[in-house]
């Protein structure tokens, strides 16, 4: 479903990706790590568009987001983005956070996009919130609404970058409770995270990147069981991340 | 309009306006830096007797229109005046200094400038007050835990980094002091306005006389202006935190 | 070049003043010649001002969304053009508008028409920095997610950045507004019957006043500013804490 070829990408003089082919098949679930600065948020940007790249090719189920003549909006209405920041519009309130998109972007009417994100609403477990404002959810309810409002685009796959990083501990894992249920459900996942035990849980596949580059991709049960086979640098990354 | 241009006789007049405008502006802004910072002190002051009358007095100038400040300079005051200063202000006066020569300016000049010094004092007051509020708390705090005195650290911390913050924003107060100047037209201040509608009036040349005024207008301010961006390149501590 | 009539009258101290010409005149004051003639005085200046402020609000809206949006050459140039309004001394410009409205649309424009597009061109080139600071001071990630929901630039500015941003803008659009009531004095120069104009005539018409007349016309200026200074005041206090995200 996700094609990344060859894809390079300088800020100025420094090379921020370089070079970067994977793929991500339909169901799959894809985590990326690596060390801070290895371009891991920039390469998932680059998928949706919202980074452009300067060399390369990405094709999204079909459509290829570096044309020029490709319509970006109408490709990242079909993929669901969730940031580090939560970034829910914070003068709405969350039932209007959740319909926004679908009246503006995708023509349903007001209270069909209400009733659906009603629905993800209590999905994601937050089914009495929908009249809150943003500013008083707490981190992780928050970015669980920034889940559901991804999800009611009903997105062919869904991007997450970092989204437990800017958390409290204790609310890591109701965040990362609704990730892994979208996983078993069979939606198309990539997500760049720290959060390990996520990746072994639910991962299919493991991407290590530094410096830009992708070293290592790989199915999961050899990221983890096998971590003599891997590179150095993913040996080390490795070593430091587990032993918390 | 185009065809041919302005004789050198006009171009003069306009030269003249134009330094007429410079001398002006210049002064005012100095002057008005000096007035200010009193002014500012005066707000900040913690004693009720000076901070409330300059609230007052800030307050007045800031907001009335400086046409009619200079109509009450130029006309009201005068008229209040008891007729012998009025009659000796009104009269040339010429004293011979060791190496030129001054003399006492018509009254138009004197009301201009004082009317223009007040009115920017008043905005370059309020710069120092938000450079003086941009002075973190914790450098006061800092300052007396090393044991100095009030006005020691008044002195010594605090004014030099509110100028510093100030910078900026002051050279923008001069730059309006630049344009405000031209407002002395109405009270017959014979500077660059006045001097491009007198040769527009008697040429029918707008184009070209406008036109020269406005480019010293905007050279002036635009000079005024990079002139801040390198004092700031090359101090790049200057101006607010960011 | 000669200079205007010099005051050539004293009187003295302060206890002299006669402010009856004040009490005689009022109504020119506040309101020029109407109803038997065209609104002047205190009553024009306010129109003056407030048509002003609609136009160069909405102006400095325009300008200040471009200014967020535009790259490249297009923004250097806008930003040239901001600049030229924001250098030029409004008087100057006032005597541009007077000269050229005329030969741009072929017909007599009045007076009052020409200050209010004076006015509007500087106060629209200072709100559209305005609004440019107050867009940019949202989160980037605004825009971002935003934009990974589907929506095109347009429909981000007007549901997401926009109902932000304008509340922090509030304060610059009022402060525009006193400045407007000041600057509409300028119009002065073109003998348009506003306060300021109507105090020199009374002045001129009466010629031992001045001193009251002009103390009297800072004050409705004076309150008139205050007033407004006071409801921005408010309604940034307001707004200062609405409005503010996660």
């Amino acid at each position: 479903m996700i094609q990344i070829n060859d894809v390079s990408k300088w800020y100025g003089k420094t090379q921020v990706l370089a070079n970067c082919t994977t793929r991500i098949g339909e169901g799959e679930v894809v985590v990326v790590c690596g060390p801070s600065g290895s371009g891991k948020s920039t390469l998932i940007k680059t998928v949706n568009g919202l980074e452009p790249f300067d060399q390369g090719s990405i094709i999204v189920d079909g459509t290829s987001v570096g044309a020029p003549d490709t319509d970006l909006p109408r490709l990242r209405a079909r993929v669901g983005m969730v940031f580090q920041n939560f970034e829910l519009f914070p003068h709405l309130t969350v039932r209007e956070n959740l319909a926004l998109a679908q009246v503006v972007v995708l023509g349903r009417r007001r209270e069909e996009a209400y009733a659906r994100g009603q629905e993800y609403l209590v999905r994601v477990g937050l089914g009495g919130f929908a009249d809150r404002l943003p500013a008083q959810l707490s981190g992780g309810q928050q970015q669980r609404v920034a889940i559901a409002r991804a999800l009611c685009m009903d997105p062919i796959c869904m991007l997450f970058d970092e989204p437990t990083s800017a958390l409290d501990p204790e609310m890591v894992g109701e965040v990362l409770d609704v990730m892994v249920e979208l996983a078993t459900e069979g939606m198309t996942m990539v997500c760049v995270t720290h959060e390990m035990g996520f990746a072994r849980k639910v991962a299919d596949r493991v991407i290590f990147m530094d410096q830009g580059a992708i070293l290592e991709d790989c199915a999961s049960e050899a990221f983890f069981g096998n971590p003599s086979a891997r590179p150095e640098r993913a040996r080390q990354f490795l070593a430091r991340i587990l032993s918390h | 309009m185009l065809d041919d241009l302005l004789a050198p006789k006009y171009i003069g007049w306009l030269i003249d306006g134009f330094l007429v405008t410079l001398a002006l502006s210049a002064l005012a802004s100095a002057a008005a830096t000096v007035l200010g910072l009193m002014l500012c002190l005066a707000r900040l002051a913690p004693t009720r007797w000076l901070a409330w009358p300059a609230l007052a007095w800030l307050s007045v100038f800031r907001n009335t229109p400086l046409l009619v400040q200079l109509f009450f300079w130029y006309f009201g005051l005068a008229a209040l005046m008891p007729q012998g200063l009025l009659e000796w202000l009104n009269t040339p006066h010429y004293w011979h200094l060791v190496f030129f020569d001054v003399s006492w300016p018509p009254f138009e000049y004197v009301a201009g400038f004082v009317g223009l010094t007040l009115f920017t004092s008043a905005f370059i007051a309020e710069e120092f007050r938000a450079g003086v509020r941009g002075v973190p708390t914790t450098q006061t705090a800092a300052a007396r835990a090393l044991g100095l005195r009030p006005l020691q650290i008044w002195r010594h911390v605090v004014i030099p980094q509110a100028f510093r913050i100030a910078l900026p924003p002051l050279l923008g107060q001069y730059m309006n002091a630049v344009k405000n100047s031209s407002l002395t037209m109405a009270i017959g201040l014979a500077e660059l306005s006045y001097a491009s509608r007198q040769v527009e009036t008697e040429t029918f040349k707008t184009f070209q006389a406008f036109g020269i005024a406005t480019l010293l207008y905007i050279g002036t301010v635009a000079l005024i202006e990079l002139a801040g961006q390198w004092v700031q390149r090359r101090n790049p501590t200057l101006g607010a935190a960011r | 070049m000669g200079s205007t009539s010099q005051p050539d009258t004293g009187r003295g101290a302060l206890n002299t003043m006669d402010f009856s010409v004040i009490a005689n005149n009022l109504s020119y004051f506040l309101l020029g010649a109407w109803p038997a003639g065209p609104l002047g005085g205190a009553a024009l200046t306010l129109v003056l001002s407030l048509c002003s402020a609609l136009a160069s609000g909405v102006l400095g809206l325009v300008l200040g969304v471009a200014l967020s949006m535009a790259r490249g050459r297009t923004r250097r140039t806008l930003l040239l053009v901001l600049g030229f309004f924001r250098a030029i001394p409004a008087l100057m410009l006032i005597f541009w508008t007077y000269f050229l409205l005329p030969i741009a649309f072929g017909l007599n424009v009045p007076g009052v028409g020409t200050v209010i597009v004076a006015l509007s061109l500087i106060g629209g080139s200072y709100l559209a920095h305005s609004v440019y600071a107050g867009i940019s001071s949202l989160p980037p990630g605004q825009w971002q997610a935003s934009a990974a929901l589907g929506l095109r630039p347009l429909q981000a500015l007007r549901h997401v950045i926009l109902p932000q941003a304008l509340p922090i803008m509030l304060p610059s659009f009022l402060n525009q507004w006193i400045a407007l009531i000041k600057d509409s004095s300028l119009a002065y120069v073109i003998g348009v019957g506003e306060l300021s104009f109507v105090a020199t005539q009374v002045s001129n018409r009466e010629m031992v006043f001045p001193t009251e007349i002009f103390l009297f016309v800072a004050l409705l200026y004076f309150v008139i500013c205050s007033s407004l200074e006071l409801g921005a005041g408010a309604i940034a206090r307001r707004y200062g804490t609405a409005g503010k995200g996660t």
